[in-house]
């Protein structure tokens, strides 16, 4: 009898440990399930955060090579533009050098119009004086005077 | 991404499957012995005497080599059905062996207790066993991971 019993008990405690154990057992499944999909989630967006800084990189790349272009572009424009005033200021200094000497010749030149003109008015006074005097020793109806021998 | 390999939901743990190799080849040889050597002096002692009142020798022979066999199917298959049925088979056999010896040293027949020990011992194993799941869901996510450590 003991020993039916004590039969028994372990076989009864054997099915309720046996129960207790596939219940932690299928715990432990879903719990390593879980576990798996989190990790699968994981390592895609580990995968997508890989992507997205790798093409972060490849941009930020791409734009100091854009920046290094730009940069050698400003110089190169700030060399033209260097060019551009030196012209201007050479431009400026020829038109200023022409004007003084178009202003010198110009004065020259109305000098030179006041001197001829105050020729002109004593010639055309001279003359006058000579018509005058003429006219004034030699009247218009008188005899010629006699003509002085050559001999 | 690596990819974590999911443990089938009747994938038995290599640790499970080795328990129930070994209390398979016990329970058989323990069988084997009560068959071969019943009519001999092997268990003609009095510590024995309740046993053999409980059954003869050969039968409790066929019943251990019965439970051997089923627990090496158990293992081989890898089995959760078949291991959580042979383990309270296998508990109950060695607990009435462990109420006999009981008896057998209270009535002075068996002079050591360690048989009984022993029993009670192996029946306490078998049940903690049947309390225990026997797939190890984590096992993949570990090994990834301490591999993953280890790189």
């Amino acid at each position: 009898m003991v020993v039916a019993i004590t039969g028994a008990v372990v076989g009864i405690g054997g099915l309720l440990l046996n129960r207790r154990g596939m219940k932690d057992q299928n715990r432990q499944q879903v719990a390593a399930n879980q576990a798996l999909e989190n990790k699968s989630r994981l390592d895609e967006t580990q995968m997508n955060l890989n992507a997205a800084m790798k093409r972060a990189e490849d941009a930020e790349a791409r734009e100091t090579r854009k920046q290094g272009r730009i940069d050698v572009l400003e110089k190169q424009v700030d060399a033209l533009q260097q060019e551009v005033d030196e012209a201007h200021l050479y431009r400026r200094q020829l038109i200023s050098a022409l004007s003084a000497e178009h202003r010198n010749e110009m004065s020259k030149l109305v000098d030179d119009l006041a001197t001829l003109r105050s020729v002109v008015v004593d010639e055309i006074a001279k003359s006058a004086a000579d018509t005058v005097l003429e006219r004034t020793t030699h009247p218009r109806n008188a005899l010629p005077a006699p003509e002085d021998d050559p001999s | 991404m690596s990819v974590v390999r999911k443990v089938a939901e009747d994938e038995m743990s290599w640790r499970a499957r080795a328990y129930l190799f070994i209390t398979a080849l016990q329970n058989a040889l323990i069988g084997l012995s009560c068959i071969t050597l019943d009519d001999t002096e092997a268990f003609s002692g009095d510590g024995w005497r309740v046993v053999r009142d409980l059954m003869p020798m050969w039968i409790w022979g066929i019943l251990f080599v019965i439970g051997g066999l089923h627990l090496f199917g158990a293992a081989a298959r890898g089995s959760e059905l078949w291991a959580r049925v042979s383990m309270p088979m296998s508990a109950v056999l060695t607990a009435l062996w462990a109420a006999a010896f009981v008896l057998a040293f209270k009535d002075g027949g068996a002079v050591s207790p360690v048989g009984t020990i022993i029993a009670a011992a192996l029946t306490a194993k078998d049940l903690l066993i049947c309390s225990q799941p026997l797939r190890l869901p984590f096992e993949p996510l570990v090994k990834e991971y301490a591999s993953s450590k280890a790189a």
